[in-house]
């Protein structure tokens, strides 16, 4: 019984850590992706070179 | 929705998924920049009128096929101004929803020019084949989604190769396909990478898990149970400097399994 409610706790946990560290990750993500998203979707992106 | 209905819609956006991606594949080139072929994969997507996404396109070359970077998985996966050179390997990866339908499809190829790495990469190539033919016995094993998740890493291992999906978020080797057309699937695109739908999905997805014992939305090494539904699975694996993948829809339903794409990067027959 305590060991099937440790799993729980367990599993709880982890995936509390998943919804948090993503929801983190997604706004840094957000922030390093501003700039270059309107140049992904630029048409002429391609033809440019350095 | 009918359960075939629901089965079509997601076959029919795989479908836009693998051709838009396979387009772009085929013109991959030694010199292009992985930030050149997103725009292209863009264009392609654009033209299909997609506008919601549960990640946008994705190109990685050479070592970062093998995701061996530090520190946030989601930064780090997005386009750089990194070029292809010869003989390295590339991944294409997009997750378009269409329809209200989500798609996840990802394509593994060599740029040409080094003999060596091409026998390699098509070592790797053999590997997902015979992986993806196995997964459909392991899908139904009465050792449920962990045990999966195991049989995978171990087939991967034992052939002398590296597990890479273990490196993606919440250690994924694959995700639910169910619970669409929902609320957040038609949430605008913001920036580039994970988008709102995948993220509010999952996380309502674990919720539901834990507060109404609702199927769990992963495949991982932790998921309780047995696979149910339509999942996208993606195994990625690696040797030396050269990663490979696939990404394809497996149907796991009451006496049916089976992958919508049964062949590697082939059609999609619904």
């Amino acid at each position: 019984m305590a060991q099937n409610t440790r799993g729980l706790r367990a599993s709880l946990l982890g995936d509390l850590r998943i919804i948090v560290l993503g929801t983190w990750a997604f706004f840094l993500q957000l922030l390093r992706s501003w700039r270059l998203t309107p140049k992904l979707m630029d048409r002429h992106d391609d033809e440019q070179q350095p | 929705m009918m359960r075939t209905a629901y089965v079509k819609g997601v076959a029919h956006a795989q479908r836009v998924a693998r051709e838009a991606v396979l387009c772009v594949a085929e013109n991959v080139r030694p010199g292009d920049s992985e930030r050149q072929v997103c725009a292209r994969l863009e264009r392609e997507f654009a033209k299909a009128r997609v506008k919601h996404w549960l990640h946008t396109p994705y190109a990685w070359w050479g070592e970062r096929t093998r995701f061996d970077w530090r520190g946030t998985w989601e930064t780090n996966a997005l386009p750089t101004d990194r070029r292809l050179a010869e003989g390295e390997a590339f991944v294409l990866d997009a997750a378009p929803i269409v329809l209200g339908f989500p798609a996840d499809f990802a394509f593994s190829g060599c740029a040409t020019g080094k003999p060596e790495a091409s026998a390699t990469h098509r070592d790797l190539l053999e590997q997902l084949v015979q992986i993806k033919r196995d997964i459909l016995a392991w899908a139904t094993s009465e050792s449920g989604s962990a045990g999966l998740c195991r049989e995978v890493a171990q087939s991967i291992e034992s052939a002398g190769s590296d597990v890479i999906h273990t490196r993606y978020p919440a250690r994924v080797l694959g995700h639910t396909l169910e619970g669409f057309p929902n609320w957040c699937a038609s949430a605008p695109r913001i920036g580039t990478g994970f988008q709102l739908p995948l993220l509010l999905t999952y996380a309502t997805g674990l919720v539901l898990h834990h507060l109404a014992g609702a199927p769990y939305p992963f495949l991982n090494a932790a998921a309780p149970g047995r696979p149910q539904g339509l999942y996208a699975v993606e195994p990625h694996l690696g040797k030396g400097t050269l990663g490979a993948k696939f990404e394809s829809v497996l149907l796991v339903d009451e006496g049916e399994t089976r992958w919508l794409d049964p062949a590697l990067f082939g059609e999609v027959t619904g």
